[in-house]
């Protein structure tokens, strides 16, 4: 993992930390459910971070339909 | 007389013997009806089965050939709808706790083509509860079993719909498919799932799991009936504006020929074939010889940013299906199944800069696939890489290394989804388990007749689709 995706995780998981106020309502033992899926998960996502289409590009689809048949 | 034999025939068989008023589709109905409701203390596939509905369909069917009114292919056809696709006065559950009594006011779109096709409903098949998962083990309808052992899953989301096809208990069980979900239960059931191009089929009155992954599909027993089923299923809907206005061709047309001169096949080795059983990647390239045998040129190829695609899949997949749920995860977060809790409350934790950047980069993955298929018309790979695992396993081992039995099912499969290109599931042998193996053909947006084609003309040079389960022997 690299180190930019490894502080994306981090900081992440962070905000589920018990502590946090963003966080008071969720129970240890569910938080901990919960980070065997996340983790995981966003290690996948964050690794899209070293993806580099180009500066400014490409322009975001608009929806689901322009975005299938406006790049076949 | 509707013997077992016929019930495990090929849809394109009972269909010719349908029209010939050979066979009546109420008498067939009434076995099928009957195999069925005994099934269920073995398989466990269906949430509902509607008696009255199929057998009152059948009697319209058998009177309409009788007067000369054939409608079809699938008139008079007994086949399960995924308890996912509204069915008007029959309840839809999605195999949770949550719609246990929802029943719809309206029929899904698909439900509404096949039913003017004549097609008979046996019933709801189950899910993974929400389709959130690849295992169809619904804590709250029990879990279904794999027809082919009945300690294994049925893989999933369409589990039901896969194992009822494959068991001979139906001639078609349609599916949804978000990262796999057709072709992950035709892969573990040895039957043919196919997920048809993005915009192709109508979702309309299909409870969704992520807008802008899912798609539909039929589970079948061969090539054929896939083609017949998809030319009824597909089109354009206005409730549905992502399906497109493209005339819908006749799948059939190409499924004589087993000649593939000059077909080009992509194989993708470096990125399908490591990291897998050795048996399945022995089939697949197995298959891949005799597609060359049959006069395709077959040669190795890599995608561009197919690295990116699980992150894609997973950003965009994980939010969309948390912003479906956001109302119930509030208010009924104790009611759905603990798996499928966790893995829609993590979407929650998706930023929007997250969802945002992977709907950026997917268009490159989508043209990565494209300049692929500019070269090849179709690739192969494997479906799963592994053959379907014992039921209640969170952990298996791939080649030595251990990975999550969830992240496995889709590996090979999410990034069909990502791109919405058209992807056909069939049979490709059997292990030393007698467990199937799978392979999937990838083709270009809309060219589903390139795989239907592809893998017509594999099937027809191997029996792995005459081989079926027997289920019926663990009858008490």
């Amino acid at each position: 993992m690299s180190q930019e995706v490894d502080s994306a995780v981090v900081i992440t998981m962070d905000h589920l930390k018990v502590d946090n106020p963003l966080n008071t309502l969720r129970p240890e033992e569910n938080r901990v459910e919960l980070l065997k899926v996340l983790v995981p998960a966003l290690t996948e996502i964050k690794h899209l971070s070293t993806f580099n289409p180009g500066i400014g590009e490409p322009h975001i689809p608009i929806c689901c339909k322009q975005e299938v048949t406006m790049h076949w | 007389m509707v013997t077992q034999e016929l019930t495990m025939a090929s849809l394109y068989e009972v269909q010719e013997k349908i029209r010939n008023r050979e066979l009546s589709p109420v008498e067939l109905t009434q076995q099928m009806l009957k195999n069925l409701e005994l099934s269920q203390g073995v398989l466990n596939a269906m949430v509902t089965i509607t008696p009255e509905i199929a057998l009152a369909q059948a009697n319209r069917a058998e009177q309409e050939i009788l007067s000369g009114n054939y409608r079809g292919p699938l008139h008079g056809v007994p086949i399960v709808y995924k308890d996912l696709y509204y069915t008007k006065n029959v309840r839809t559950t999605a195999s949770s706790k949550i719609l246990s009594d929802f029943v719809p006011d309206y029929d899904a779109t698909v439900v509404r083509h096949l039913t003017d096709a004549g097609a008979v409903m046996l019933g709801k098949s189950q899910t993974h509860e929400f389709a959130k998962g690849g295992l169809t083990d619904s804590p709250h309808f029990g879990p279904c079993r794999n027809p082919w052992q009945l300690d294994r899953v049925p893989g999933g989301s369409s589990g039901g719909s896969a194992a009822v096809v494959a068991a001979g208990l139906a001639f078609m069980g349609t599916g949804s498919d978000t990262a796999g979900s057709i072709r992950i239960p035709a892969a573990c059931c040895g039957v043919v799932g196919l997920k048809p191009t993005y915009g192709r089929v109508s979702r309309h009155g299909i409870f969704p799991l992520a807008w802008s992954l899912d798609h539909v599909g039929p589970i079948t027993r061969s090539v054929w009936d896939a083609a017949i089923c998809l030319g009824v299923m597909a089109g354009y809907d206005s409730h549905d504006p992502t399906t497109v206005t493209l005339p819908v061709p006749d799948y059939t047309q190409g499924l004589t020929d087993i000649d593939l001169t000059g077909v080009k096949v992509g194989v993708p080795i470096k990125q399908y074939f490591e990291d897998l059983d050795p048996e399945i990647k022995a089939g697949v390239l197995a298959a891949v010889d005799r597609l060359s045998d049959l006069g395709a040129e077959c040669r190795e190829v890599e995608i561009p940013n197919l690295e990116y695609t699980l992150g894609v899949q997973m950003a965009i997949g994980m939010s969309e299906a948390a912003a479906i749920h956001h109302q119930w995860l509030s208010e009924r977060i104790e009611d759905y199944a603990p798996d499928v809790r966790w893995k829609l409350e993590a979407g929650r934790f998706i930023s929007a800069v997250d969802y945002l950047r992977a709907s950026q980069i997917r268009p490159f993955i989508q043209q990565g696939f494209s300049q692929v298929l500019s070269e090849v018309d179709v690739l192969v790979t494997p479906t799963l890489p592994i053959v379907a695992p014992f039921m209640g396993t969170e952990m298996v081992s791939v080649n030595g290394k251990p990975e999550s039995v969830s992240d496995v099912m889709i590996r090979f499969t999410h990034s069909s989804n990502v791109t919405g290109f058209p992807t056909l599931a069939l049979p490709c042998g059997f292990n030393s388990e007698n467990l199937p193996m799978s392979m999937q053909l990838i083709g270009r947006p809309f060219a589903e007749t390139d795989v239907l084609r592809v893998g017509y003309a594999y099937e027809q040079v191997t029996q792995w689709h005459t081989r079926h389960p027997h289920w019926e022997n663990d009858l008490t």
